[in-house]
């Protein structure tokens, strides 16, 4: 063997090493959640805690909570985040309003969850779906800052200035040529919305009040009964439905959106 | 005279402590094309820029049509762009690109495919009506953005070194089609350009830049032939500057000694004092050397000092007894080596004395 076939061999290993290591531990809920109770591993398999998921009242309602709040939090967080964006280029803001926008990524969740609860009570807002998509907004905002941003940074400002001169104002400029050409970002900001929101849990179980998220469900279901295959099984869900969205979304947003006389 | 096109008046602007362009003036009439033709930095640009709208002037004024535009936004104008990076819509095919002024501006959809076809066969892209533009070279692409400019029938186009970008070969070939397209249509173009030669070819007139300031505006020719200032003679390739003594001066025309010769030549504006130095400008082509330089009215004494091929033509550059150095350019070799004595001739009427 040539010591560079040897090198890539290494490189490689280190590649799978690094992965496994990020996925293995994905992969024993998975496996628990197909044993059957009362059976020995190496048992036979079944579905039967995923069949249960569907008859348990309290975590069909959590589901119902989580998919609304998500699919909220990415059409709210969405334009604010491009409002901003807009509004940081064309104030050509300085750099510390830029960090300020970004620096809530780095509070931690608890600190930041508990002064958002302490916030609502003192405004005299009671926990409620409001409460928590307020939270998830805030959370999921200065992501989709950050992804739009770069959109943005990657359009020439030389397409807007062609269609002004063509005579498009500044609204139909955009909508016309910047937004078909930052959609990526814009589409990715809300992929990252949608996530960031069906798995949030500490900032959530503070505001919470009497709904459910599934997050929610499964912490205080753990906390209170411990693991179980119905936990088990709902874990597994989410982690796929996690992976689904981070593949499929951006390969449909690389889909240019074809020319419109083509459609004709 | 009828009403300019276009007029600046006393345009400046100053980005932080730079002034890109320093109280600005020039009139633009019907159908002319007209060059703003300076180094980089030297604010063509931008003032090009000031007239589509797309920057703001500090101080004085951009009328269109005597209209002050003071107050109109870009997508007011009427005016017609083309950028050196093409700015064509990525996400658009060929023909939605150049009819996009046309949708703006709401005309029927029957009117805007009959005129795209229209351009696009007179920018000799006839047929790539449904290509995406992203597919196509340089140099269809900066046809594309043209088209797509034309379209609106502006009274004004603005062209911002629109093949800045090209090799050079497509970019002479664009050269002469520019020209031609702007006989056809009678547009009125501006056209913003560092390259001399491009600028020589294509233009009605041309005004020059140099740190924001228009220095000289004059048909190229006069330009070329009668340059103002150092700045202008060292712009166009061929002149050489050398220095001379003003022995003597009337309202019209100076005396002035060059090397060990006397001659009369023409007086610029402005004071030269009796015993002051000037700066003359002569090109290298009116420069003659060995037998040829014998019937020239001024001859000097020179030696060869090198020898520069060139092609079509060779570059002889001669030294004077003051130490002074000269270029001839002619079409053969003149002298066999360096380091021969020859006489160095030229005519008065080819001697520019400078102002500055």
């Amino acid at each position: 063997m040539t010591r560079a076939a040897a090198a890539r061999l290494g490189a490689w290993a280190l590649v799978v090493g690094t992965l496994a290591f990020l996925y293995l531990p994905l992969v024993p809920p998975v496996l628990f959640s197909l044993r059957i109770p009362g059976e020995s591993a190496g048992g036979g398999a079944t579905l039967a805690a995923y069949a249960a998921l569907w008859r348990n009242p309290i975590l069909t309602e959590a589901m119902r909570t989580s998919a609304l709040l998500a699919v909220l939090t990415a059409v709210v967080t969405t334009p604010i985040a491009l409002l901003a964006a807009m509004g940081v280029r064309e104030l050509s803001a300085p750099r510390v309003v830029l960090v300020l926008l970004l620096v809530p990524l780095f509070i931690p969740g608890v600190s930041m969850g508990l002064a958002e609860a302490f916030f609502f009570r003192l405004l005299g807002i009671a926990p409620s779906l409001v409460t928590i998509l307020i939270v998830h907004v805030l959370w999921a905002l200065p992501f989709a800052f950050l992804i739009i941003l770069t959109a943005m940074a990657g359009f020439d400002i030389v397409y807007l200035e062609a269609a002004y001169v063509l005579g498009a104002g500044p609204a139909r400029a955009f909508l016309d040529v910047e937004l078909p050409l930052i959609r990526t970002g814009i589409l990715g900001a809300g992929t990252f919305s949608l996530i960031l929101s069906l798995n949030e849990t500490v900032r959530t179980s503070l505001v919470q009040g009497p709904l459910n998220t599934v997050q929610t469900y499964i912490w205080s279901t753990y906390l209170q009964v411990g693991l179980s295959p119905e936990l088990y099984a709902i874990m597994s869900l989410l982690i796929g439905l996690t992976l689904v969205l981070i593949f499929i979304l951006p390969a449909l947003a690389r889909a240019r959106p074809r020319p419109a006389s083509e459609e004709r | 005279m009828p009403e300019p096109l276009l007029s600046l008046h006393e345009v400046t602007k100053r980005f932080g402590s730079t002034v890109v362009a320093d109280r600005v003036s020039f009139a633009v009439h019907r159908g002319e094309f007209f060059t703003l033709l300076g180094p980089s930095g030297s604010g063509k640009s931008t003032i090009l820029r000031m007239i589509a709208g797309l920057e703001r002037p500090d101080r004085g004024r951009v009328l269109i049509s005597g209209r002050d535009m003071a107050d109109v936004p870009p997508w007011r104008r009427g005016l017609g762009m083309v950028f050196q990076q093409y700015a064509v819509f990525p996400h658009m095919t060929v023909a939605d690109n150049v009819g996009y002024g046309l949708r703006v501006r709401r005309l029927p959809r029957d009117v805007i495919e009959a005129r795209v076809a229209e351009l696009l066969a007179l920018v000799g892209l006839a047929g790539m009506a449904r290509k995406n533009v992203t597919v196509l070279s340089g140099g269809e692409q900066q046809r594309v953005a043209l088209a797509r400019a034309l379209a609106i029938e502006p009274a004004l186009l603005l062209l911002d070194e629109p093949l800045g970008a090209l090799d050079e070969k497509i970019r002479r070939d664009m050269q002469t089609e520019l020209k031609e397209i702007q006989r056809k249509t009678g547009t009125t173009f501006v056209y913003v350009t560092h390259d001399q030669e491009e600028a020589l070819t294509m233009s009605d007139r041309i005004a020059v830049f140099h740190q924001g300031v228009c220095v000289q505006c004059d048909a190229p020719e006069v330009l070329f032939r009668r340059p103002r200032t150092r700045f202008v003679a060292g712009f166009f390739r061929g002149s050489n500057l050398v220095e001379g003594d003003v022995l003597d001066h009337t309202d019209t025309q100076l005396r002035v000694r060059i090397g060990e010769r006397s001659l009369v030549v023409g007086r610029p504006p402005g004071l030269v004092p009796r015993g002051s130095r000037v700066a003359v400008a002569i090109r290298a082509e009116n420069v003659r050397i060995g037998s040829a330089a014998r019937r020239c009215s001024v001859q000097l004494d020179a030696v060869v000092s090198a020898i520069v091929y060139r092609g079509t033509t060779v570059d002889h550059i001669v030294e004077l007894r003051d130490g002074q150095r000269l270029a001839a350019t002619s079409t053969r070799r003149e002298i066999d080596a360096p380091g021969a004595r020859t006489p160095c001739g030229f005519d008065p009427e080819d001697v520019v004395v400078l102002e500055d």
